[in-house]
C-alpha cells in the first residue's frame, strides 16, 4: 500500500475508533441517567438495565449492560418488535415489548426502542432495556415459584407503540399503568426511558451531522468485523481442539432439570450444543432461547469480556443448538420468570465445565456461575398500596476471590441505610466469614410483609420466627401466598464463598 | 290528536327498529363468534345507547344474560369520558376494568360511536362474558385472588380501531393475555362485526326518518318506561323496607358477606339503599358500582310489566345508595372477579326481600348462587381448553307469585341458553353421564322454585378444576313464607378414592383421565307458604318425580298414596289426611306466632 493510502486507512481506523467510542459513550450516558431519573430501585439502584444502539438491520452496534441475560435479549426483542411493525414504522415512534416469547428472557423486562430517521430513511437508532417492579401477575413483582405459565407471572406486553409519530398513545399508556401494582414508578420510569432514548437520539443526530451517517454505518461494522475476529481468537487459541462435555443440574429446591451441553469446532465457530438437556418443566425455570445464549456466550467469552465491547460481532462469534421445547429453549405459555436465579447457573456451570473439559483453564474460563438465596417482600397482597421489594443483600464469593459471580450483575448490593431509613428494614450483619462466605442478617423492623423465599445457591436461608426460635430448617421456595412476617422477624442468608470451581461446577450453585 | 298518534307511532316504529337492531346484533354474535359461552350459551348482551349530554342512556336491548344489562351503562360512560377529547368515526373501544365502569374483568364491553353532525348520538354496544383473561388461573374465576391485579387482565378503555383502522399492535397485545386467543380474535371480531352492522342499520334509521325525529321518538320512548315504572312503584305503599342477605364466605375465610338493602318508597320514586352491608372483602367478591347498580335494574324490572321495553327509563326514577368502601361498592384494588355471581346474587335477592315486603306479588325469587367448578387441560394439539361446566349450574329457577320457578336459570341469567350437550362433548373433551331432575331439592312454597339437578360430568382427559361454592351455607331464600332452596354440593373425583366435597373452594385439583365431577344443583326457592299449594299440583309434582311421596307429605302436608296394579303405579291423594295434617301445621304455626 502506498504511503498515502496506508495513511488514509489508518486515519480511518483512528475515525472508526473515535466514533465507536462516541457510541459507547452515548450508551453509558444513557445508562448512567436512567440510574439517575428512574424511579423504581430495581433500575436506580441495582442496575437492571442495558443500553444499546443497533443498525437499521437490527444488528447490535455497541451495548452497555448491568447483566448478563441482556446480552442477546435486547437485539433479539428489537428483532421481534421491529419484525412485527415490518412496514408501519415512522419518524416518532416509540415501540415497548416485554415478551419471553418475542426475544425476551422474563415478563417483567421491558424493552423501549426509538427508530431514528434521518431523511427518510431509518438510521442507527437506540434501545434501552430494564426491568419493571412490578407488571400484574399473581406475585407482586412476578416471582411466582409456581408459576407453570406466563400469565400467571406478569401481564405480557407484545409490541406495541407507546407512541405514534410522537403522539403519546394515551389509552395504551393507561392500559400499562393499570396492570402495574406501581404504577407511579411504572409511569415515571417510561418517562425516564422516553427522556433517556430522545436523548440517545440526540446525540446519534449531532454524531450523524459531524461524520456523517455512512462513516457511523462504517466505523460499527468495522468494530463488529473486529470484534467477532477477536473473539474467534480467543476462542480458539483457549480451546483449539474444543470437543468437551459439561453438565448440570437445577437447584433441588426447582425441581429436577439437567442441562447438558457439548462445545466442538464447526468450520470456524464454536458450536454450544445443548441436545440432551432435559424438555421444559412445569415451573417458573424455563429459560428462553435468548436467556441461554446470553449467559451460555458470557460463560465462554468471560476470560475476554473485559476488552472486547458487546456487539454483533460478540454474538456471532458463537452458535446454538437449543432444542425446541427444552429447558434451554421452552415453548410459549412455559414460565420463566426465575430462569434468571436458577437455570442460568446451571447453564453457565454446564459451559464452563464443557469448555475446561476441551482444554481450556480457569483462567481462561472463569466461573460465571455461583448464585444465593434471596427473598421477595411486600406489603400483604390487597393492602391499598404494594410495592415489592426484592432483598438480595448478599453474595457467593467466585472461588477466585474476588466478588460475586458475573451473573449477579453489576448492581449497587443493597445499601444498610436506605434499608433502615424508610423501607422499614436493617440489616443487622453483612460479614464475610473466614471460609470466605457471607453472612447477613436482615431484620424487620415495622409492618406486617409477605414473602417468597428463594433459597437458590450453595447457600441458605433461615427465617428466625418468634414462635419457634430454634427453627433451623431451610426455608424451602415455592411458599405461596400468605406466609408473613412483621417486626422482629429475622432473615438468616447465608452465602457460599471459596468454592472449588469443580465444586461449583458440579452442583450447578 | 293527530300528530301525538303520529309521534306515538314513530316511538314505536323507531324503538322496534332499534331493538331489532340490537336483535340482529345479537344474532350476528352467536353465529359469528368461536367461544361456545357466544355461540352456545349466549352469555353476552346487546344494546343501544343514546348521547344526549355527557352520560349515555341505554335506549335498546335484545335479550341477553340479563346481569350484563345495565353494568353496560357505567362502561360506555367510562369510555366516552376517556375519549371525549378524541372520539372518530370508525372508531371501537373496549374496556373490561371493574374500576373504570365495568363488572368483573371477564366482562368486556365494545362500544361504537355512531357519529350525526360531527358528534356521536348512538351507541351500538356489546358485553360478553370471555371464555379466560389472562391472569392466575385458566378461565379467569381465580379463588385465591387478593387484590384486583389477582383476578386477571385489566383493560381500561382502549381503542381497538382508530377511524376504522384495526390498531394491529394493541389487538395482538390483548390476545397475547389470552389462553384462549384462537376463539378470542373471533369473538372480539363477532363483537366488532356487530357493532358494525348496528352502525349501518343505524345510520338508515337516521336517514330514513332525520336524527332530531329518532332522537324525540328516543326520547319518548324512555319516558314512556318512566312513565310506566312509576306506576308500577305508585301501587306500592309508601314505606321503609329492609332485608339483608349474606354469602357464604369471601374465599378468604371471611364468612357471612352481608347484604343489606334498605329500600325507601315514596311515591313514585325508590331509593336502594346499601348502607350497612359488609365491608369491602378480601377475596374476589367485591361488587364495583356498575355491578351493583345492575343487579338492583334486574330486580327492580322483574317487578314490572315484561311488555314495559328495556331502557333507562327503568332507573329513572330510582336513586342507589353504595358507601365506597363496602362490598357493593369497593376502592381499588379489592378483587372483583366473582361479583357477577357472588356477591351480586345477593345483591338481587336483598332487593327483592326488601320489596317483597310492599308488593309482595310483584316480586319472585332472583338469585343464581352458583356452585362453579371450572375445569381446564389441554388438547392431544397443545392448545388449552377450558370448560365452564355449564351443567353443573344451571338451575336455581325460583318461583314468582303466580308461577313455579321454569327453565334453567333465575331472571338474573335469563337469555343464558344451555349448551348442547352434544356440542359440548364435541368441544371439550368431556362426557356429560347425568343431567336429571333431583326430587325434592327445590325450595317448597304455594309455588315451589324449579327442580334442583343430579348433574356427572366426566373429563377424558387429565384436568385440573377449581371449584367455588355458594349457596351452601346460605342458600336462595324463598319469599312471603316458602321455603329456601337447599344447599348446593360439588364433589370432585366423585366415585374415586380421591373423591373431595368441595364446602367452600378448592383450587386447581388435578382429576386423571376419567375424572368425574358431580353436582347436587339447588332448584330455586318458593313463593307462598307450601301449605297453600293446591293438593293436585302437588299430586302432579310427584307424578312428575319433582317431588317424592315423603317430600310431598315433609314439604307440603299432603298424604299420596301409592296403589300398585299389574306393576303400574298410580298415586293418589288422601284428602282427609292431607286436610288432617295441614290444618295440625297451620294451628301449630298460628300459635308459633
Amino acid at each position: 500500500m502506498s504511503g498515502h493510502k496506508a495513511i488514509a486507512a489508518a486515519s480511518e481506523r483512528i475515525r472508526d475508533q473515535i466514533i465507536y467510542g462516541k457510541f459507547a459513550a452515548i450508551n453509558l450516558h444513557a445508562g448512567e441517567r436512567m440510574q439517575r431519573t428512574a424511579r423504581s430501585p430495581l433500575i436506580a439502584l441495582s442496575r437492571r438495565l442495558a443500553a444499546a444502539i443497533l443498525t437499521p438491520d437490527v444488528r447490535l452496534v455497541h451495548q452497555i449492560q448491568y447483566e448478563v441475560e441482556h446480552m442477546y435479549a435486547l437485539r433479539d426483542s428489537v428483532r421481534s418488535a421491529l419484525e412485527f411493525f415490518a412496514y408501519d414504522i415512522a419518524e416518532g415512534d416509540v415501540i415497548i415489548t416485554a415478551d419471553s416469547y418475542g426475544g425476551g428472557t422474563r415478563g417483567q423486562v421491558l424493552t423501549m426502542i426509538m427508530p431514528l430517521f434521518v431523511e427518510g430513511e431509518l438510521a442507527l437508532f437506540p434501545a434501552l432495556r430494564v426491568q419493571i417492579s412490578d407488571l400484574g401477575g399473581e406475585i407482586p413483582g412476578g416471582f411466582n415459584p409456581l408459576a407453570y405459565e406466563q400469565w400467571q407471572e406478569s401481564m405480557r406486553l407484545t409490541p406495541v407503540k407507546l407512541y405514534v409519530g410522537g403522539k403519546l398513545q394515551r389509552d395504551v399508556h393507561r392500559f400499562l399503568l393499570s396492570n402495574s401494582r406501581t404504577a407511579e414508578w411504572f409511569g415515571a420510569d417510561l418517562r425516564a426511558l422516553y427522556a433517556c432514548c430522545q436523548d440517545m437520539q440526540r446525540m446519534l443526530t449531532e454524531l450523524f451531522d459531524q461524520y456523517g451517517t455512512a462513516a457511523a454505518a462504517k466505523a460499527a461494522d468495522a468494530m463488529i468485523a473486529h470484534t467477532e475476529a477477536e473473539a474467534r481468537r480467543f476462542l480458539r487459541q483457549a480451546v483449539p481442539a474444543a470437543r468437551g462435555s459439561g453438565s448440570s443440574a437445577l437447584p433441588d429446591s426447582c425441581g429436577s432439570g439437567k442441562i447438558k451441553v457439548e462445545a466442538s469446532w464447526s468450520e470456524d465457530r464454536l458450536v454450544l450444543d445443548f441436545t440432551g438437556t432435559d424438555e421444559q418443566i412445569n415451573g417458573p425455570y424455563n429459560s428462553t432461547a435468548a436467556l441461554t445464549k446470553s449467559v451460555a456466550a458470557a460463560a465462554a467469552l468471560a476470560g475476554c469480556l473485559d476488552e472486547l465491547p458487546v456487539n454483533e460481532g460478540l454474538l456471532s462469534a458463537l452458535a446454538f443448538k437449543l432444542p425446541e421445547g427444552s429447558l434451554v429453549s421452552p415453548q410459549f405459555p412455559s414460565a420463566t420468570a426465575l430462569s434468571g436465579h436458577a437455570t442460568a447457573h446451571a447453564i453457565a456451570a454446564a459451559v464452563t465445565e464443557a469448555l475446561r473439559a476441551a482444554g481450556g483453564t480457569a483462567e481462561q474460563f472463569p466461573a460465571i456461575h455461583g448464585g444465593g438465596p434471596w427473598v421477595m417482600l411486600y406489603e400483604p397482597v390487597g393492602s391499598p398500596q404494594v410495592i415489592p421489594q426484592p432483598m438480595e443483600p448478599g453474595y457467593a464469593e467466585v472461588p477466585e476471590g474476588w466478588g460475586p459471580a458475573a451473573l449477579f450483575g453489576s448492581g449497587r448490593l443493597l445499601s444498610a441505610e436506605e434499608l433502615e431509613t424508610g423501607r422499614g428494614f436493617r440489616l443487622e450483619k453483612r460479614e464475610r466469614q473466614p471460609d470466605g462466605s457471607m453472612e447477613v442478617e436482615l431484620k424487620i423492623l415495622s409492618g406486617t410483609w409477605e414473602y417468597q423465599a428463594f433459597p437458590y445457591g450453595s447457600g441458605s436461608l433461615r427465617i428466625e420466627r418468634k414462635d419457634a426460635p430454634s427453627n433451623t430448617e431451610n426455608e424451602r421456595a415455592g411458599s405461596f401466598g400468605g406466609a408473613t412476617v412483621s417486626a422482629g422477624h429475622v432473615f438468616r442468608l447465608k452465602y457460599a464463598g471459596g468454592l472449588a470451581a469443580k465444586e461449583v461446577s458440579s452442583r450447578g450453585d | 290528536m293527530a300528530t301525538d298518534a303520529g309521534n306515538a307511532i314513530l316511538t314505536q316504529v323507531v324503538g322496534g327498529t332499534l331493538d331489532a337492531i340490537a336483535q340482529e346484533m345479537s344474532a350476528v354474535v352467536t353465529r359469528t363468534s368461536r367461544s361456545p359461552l357466544f355461540n352456545e350459551a349466549h352469555d353476552f348482551t346487546t344494546g343501544i345507547f343514546d348521547l344526549p349530554g355527557s352520560k349515555s342512556r341505554l335506549v335498546a336491548q335484545a335479550p341477553g344474560c340479563t346481569l350484563h344489562l345495565y353494568a353496560v351503562v357505567s362502561a360506555v360512560d367510562r369510555l366516552i369520558e376517556a375519549f371525549r377529547y378524541d372520539l372518530h368515526p370508525g372508531d371501537v373501544l373496549l374496556v373490561n376494568d371493574p374500576y373504570h365502569g365495568g363488572s368483573h374483568s371477564l366482562d368486556w364491553t365494545i362500544v361504537m360511536p355512531v357519529f350525526h353532525n360531527r358528534k356521536p348520538m348512538l351507541l351500538p354496544a356489546v358485553r360478553s362474558h370471555m371464555g379466560d383473561n389472562g391472569g392466575p388461573v385458566a378461565g379467569g374465576y381465580n379463588p385465591r385472588s387478593r387484590d384486583i391485579w389477582q383476578d386477571g387482565l385489566r383493560i381500561p378503555p382502549i381503542k381497538l380501531y382508530e377511524r376504522g383502522e384495526k390498531r394491529r399492535d394493541v389487538f395482538e397485545m390483548i390476545l397475547g393475555n389470552n389462553r384462549l386467543a384462537h376463539w378470542l380474535e373471533g369473538d372480539l371480531s363477532a363483537m366488532i362485526g356487530a357493532c358494525q352492522l348496528a352502525a349501518q342499520r343505524i345510520e338508515e334509521l337516521l336517514r330514513t326518518y332525520g336524527a332530531e325525529a329518532v332522537a324525540s321518538a328516543i326520547e319518548q320512548r324512555i319516558q314512556y318506561t318512566e312513565r310506566r315504572v312509576r306506576a308500577e312503584i305508585r301501587e306500592w305503599p309508601d314505606g321503609v323496607y329492609t332485608a339483608e342477605t349474606y354469602a357464604d364466605h369471601d374465599f378468604q375465610g371471611n364468612r357471612d358477606i352481608k347484604v343489606k338493602a334498605t329500600v325507601t318508597v315514596r311515591g313514585d320514586e325508590l331509593n336502594i339503599d346499601f348502607t350497612g352491608s359488609s365491608p369491602q372483602a378480601a377475596g374476589f367478591v367485591n361488587s364495583p358500582l356498575s355491578n351493583t347498580a345492575s343487579f338492583a335494574f334486574v330486580a327492580i324490572s322483574t317487578c314490572c310489566d315484561e311488555d314495559i321495553p328495556i331502557n333507562e327509563g327503568f332507573m329513572n326514577p330510582v336513586t342507589i345508595t353504595a358507601p365506597p368502601g363496602t362490598v357493593v361498592n369497593p376502592l381499588p384494588p379489592a378483587p372483583c372477579g366473582h361479583a357477577t355471581a357472588c356477591v351480586g346474587a345477593e345483591i338481587a335477592e336483598a332487593v327483592l326481600l326488601a320489596l317483597s315486603q310492599c308488593a309482595p306479588k310483584r316480586t319472585g325469587v332472583n338469585a343464581h348462587k352458583l356452585p362453579l367448578a371450572y375445569t381446564h387441560g389441554k388438547y392431544a394439539d397443545g392448545r388449552p381448553w377450558v370448560n365452564l361446566n355449564f351443567f353443573g349450574y344451571t338451575g336455581g329457577a325460583g318461583a314468582a307469585y303466580g308461577t313455579d320457578g321454569w327453565g334453567l336459570y333465575p331472571p338474573v341469567m335469563t337469555g343464558v341458553i344451555l349448551p348442547s350437550i352434544e356440542m359440548t362433548e364435541l368441544q371439550y373433551p368431556c362426557r356429560v353421564l347425568k343431567h336429571e331432575y333431583r326430587p325434592d331439592y327445590t325450595g317448597a312454597g304455594r309455588w315451589r322454585g324449579a327442580p334442583g339437578l343430579e348433574v356427572q360430568i366426566q373429563h377424558l382427559d387429565e384436568s385440573s378444576t377449581s371449584v367455588m361454592m355458594a349457596g351452601v351455607r346460605n342458600t336462595i331464600r324463598g319469599f312471603c313464607g316458602a321455603k329456601d332452596g337447599p344447599a348446593n354440593r360439588v364433589i370432585v373425583d366423585f366415585g374415586s378414592e380421591r373423591a373431595m366435597e368441595v364446602p367452600e373452594t378448592a383450587f386447581d385439583v388435578r382429576m386423571p383421565p376419567g375424572g368425574i365431577i358431580h353436582f347436587d344443583r339447588s332448584g330455586g326457592g318458593g313463593w307462598g307458604d307450601p301449605l297453600d299449594r293446591p293438593v293436585e299440583e302437588v299430586l302432579e309434582d310427584v307424578r312428575n318425580e319433582y317431588v317424592t311421596v315423603q317430600g310431598a307429605f315433609a314439604d307440603y302436608g299432603v298424604v299420596i298414596v301409592a296403589d300398585e296394579e299389574s306393576g303400574v303405579v298410580r298415586y293418589r291423594v288422601d284428602e282427609a289426611a292431607t286436610e288432617r295434617e295441614r290444618s295440625l301445621r297451620r294451628n301449630a304455626a298460628a300459635k308459633r306466632k
